[in-house]
């Protein structure tokens, strides 16, 4: 079995979002029975790159060195349900909506030529992938990178994987839309009929405290169902 | 509820999940405000649709509660209040700005968000003066049909033609008051876009909490 740990990057956030934060873990850690590590302001500070949107560059950085495989997810990610089997490949993560894969497909053509433009609020790697997350960070801080602002760090990590997926250096797949749901953005495909994970990409600050009162529901409901369990087999 | 102009095709089921959940909590059936509904009234603007509710629900009908489709029914709500009219206080800078400028809320001293509200009979004589004003009334401020209501309710209140009653902010509790220790009936996705697609969401949350409370019921 493959050690896999969880990472998430929680940056420029203010002081009293953390308790919201730490509940988004608690309940990925729970559901996935797996440990997660935190990419707060302080892991950051001193490196270069430290924004928000490039601390997922450093996810390996902040892992024990005998963790084989990480998934890295944002913090405005609602835990719905419990990960289905991992798959067992370098590199995985799910569509972006339609509208960026042309525009960015047309800009490069490396993403062209994948036919496929990855969002990168979630992503499941294995170690094979340092080297690129790496020279990532290594390229970002000496050059633009590109042209896009708004999708800048995201359009980067999809030519350089799919760069290596070219050179033969990692494999790559395609996840389902259920497993990292943006369904607010998203007017497309409608939502997926049993979500593992709810992006709430491209809301509002307070979407962290509707995470935050979603995850105490449906924690709540599945105690009742665990002692319900307890009682019926005592 | 109110579906009106919705662009995306899907959205309709989510908001059918939305007003099934709220039928199954409380055993209160939800009409659902549809274009074909409107199309031959006088007011056709999506945020005025609210005020043509009773048109809707069978005559006999003696009390209301109207809904956004952007608000999410986690509990069963407790006993209704008896009160003509009653709503939760609007928190935001809208309400200030609606109290500074407008003499009748500034002495209430309230102005409540018309996103969910609870109303007698009595409410749908100020439901017709509010579409009969609307047209005479041009303001360049957001939500001013919600500025409206308000206006109407106090100067009713005034004329002792209702009663008004402020609910806890816990009855349909706005995104940005939830904390950690929120005990919410109803949650407002008030603040996370203003996009129709936000019943995706709420659907989304409704159909895993009504599966888990399911198995509990097993």
């Amino acid at each position: 079995m493959m050690k896999t740990c969880g990472v998430v990057s929680a940056v420029c956030l203010p002081e009293e979002s953390l308790g919201m934060v730490h509940r988004v873990i608690n309940r990925f850690e729970l559901l996935n029975d797996m440990e997660v590590r935190f990419i707060g302001d302080q892991e950051l500070h001193n490196k270069f790159l430290s924004s928000a949107h490039y601390a997922r560059y450093h996810a390996w950085n902040f892992v024990p060195s005998d963790v084989e495989r990480i998934i890295y997810f944002d913090i405005d990610m609602l835990p719905l349900r419990p990960l289905p089997e991992l798959p067992n490949i370098d590199f995985a993560a799910a569509p972006e909506r339609q509208e960026i894969y042309k525009e960015c497909g047309d800009a490069w053509p490396v993403i062209k030529r994948a036919g496929l433009y990855f969002n990168t609020g979630m992503i499941i790697a294995t170690r094979k992938t340092e080297p690129i997350f790496q020279r990532m960070l290594y390229k970002q801080t000496h050059s633009t990178g590109c042209e896009s602002p708004w999708f800048a760090d995201q359009s980067f990590f999809n030519v350089e994987v799919f760069a290596a997926v070219e050179a033969g250096e990692i494999t790559f797949q395609e996840l389902p839309r259920s497993w990292n749901s943006l369904i607010l953005l998203d007017t497309v495909n409608p939502p997926p009929d049993e979500p593992y994970m709810i992006h709430y990409a491209g809301g509002h600050p307070s979407k962290l405290r509707l995470i935050t009162h979603a995850i105490t529901q449906l924690t709540n409901l599945e105690r009742m169902i665990d002692i319900k369990k307890q009682y019926s087999h005592g | 509820m109110v579906a009106l102009n919705l662009k995306y095709p899907d959205v309709m089921g989510c908001i059918k999940v939305v007003a099934d959940r709220f039928t199954r909590l409380n055993n209160i059936p939800v009409r659902i405000i549809v274009d074909a509904d409107i199309q031959d009234l006088p007011v056709v603007l999506p945020d005025f649709a609210r005020y043509y509710a009773w048109r809707f629900v069978p005559p006999e009908t003696e009390r209301i509660i109207y809904l956004d489709y952007d608000i999410l029914p986690v509990g069963k709500l407790p006993r209704l209040p008896s009160s003509d009219f009653a709503a939760v206080r609007e928190r935001s800078k809208l309400a200030d700005y609606a109290m500074d400028t407008i003499p009748v809320l500034n002495e209430a001293k309230i102005y409540f968000n018309a996103g969910f509200f609870i109303a007698g009979r009595k409410f749908e004589l100020i439901c017709n003066r509010v579409l009969a004003r609307q047209t005479a009334l041009v303001s360049s401020a957001s939500a001013n049909d919600q500025t409206l209501l308000n206006m109407e309710i106090q100067t009713a209140i005034r004329m002792g033609e209702i009663e008004f009653e402020e609910l806890p902010n816990r009855w349909c509790m706005a995104a940005w008051d939830i904390t950690l220790q929120s005990d919410p009936y109803m949650v407002h996705y008030i603040a996370l876009t203003n996009s129709e697609i936000k019943p995706r969401i709420v659907s989304v949350m409704a159909n895993r909490l009504n599966q888990l409370e399911q198995q509990i019921g097993e």
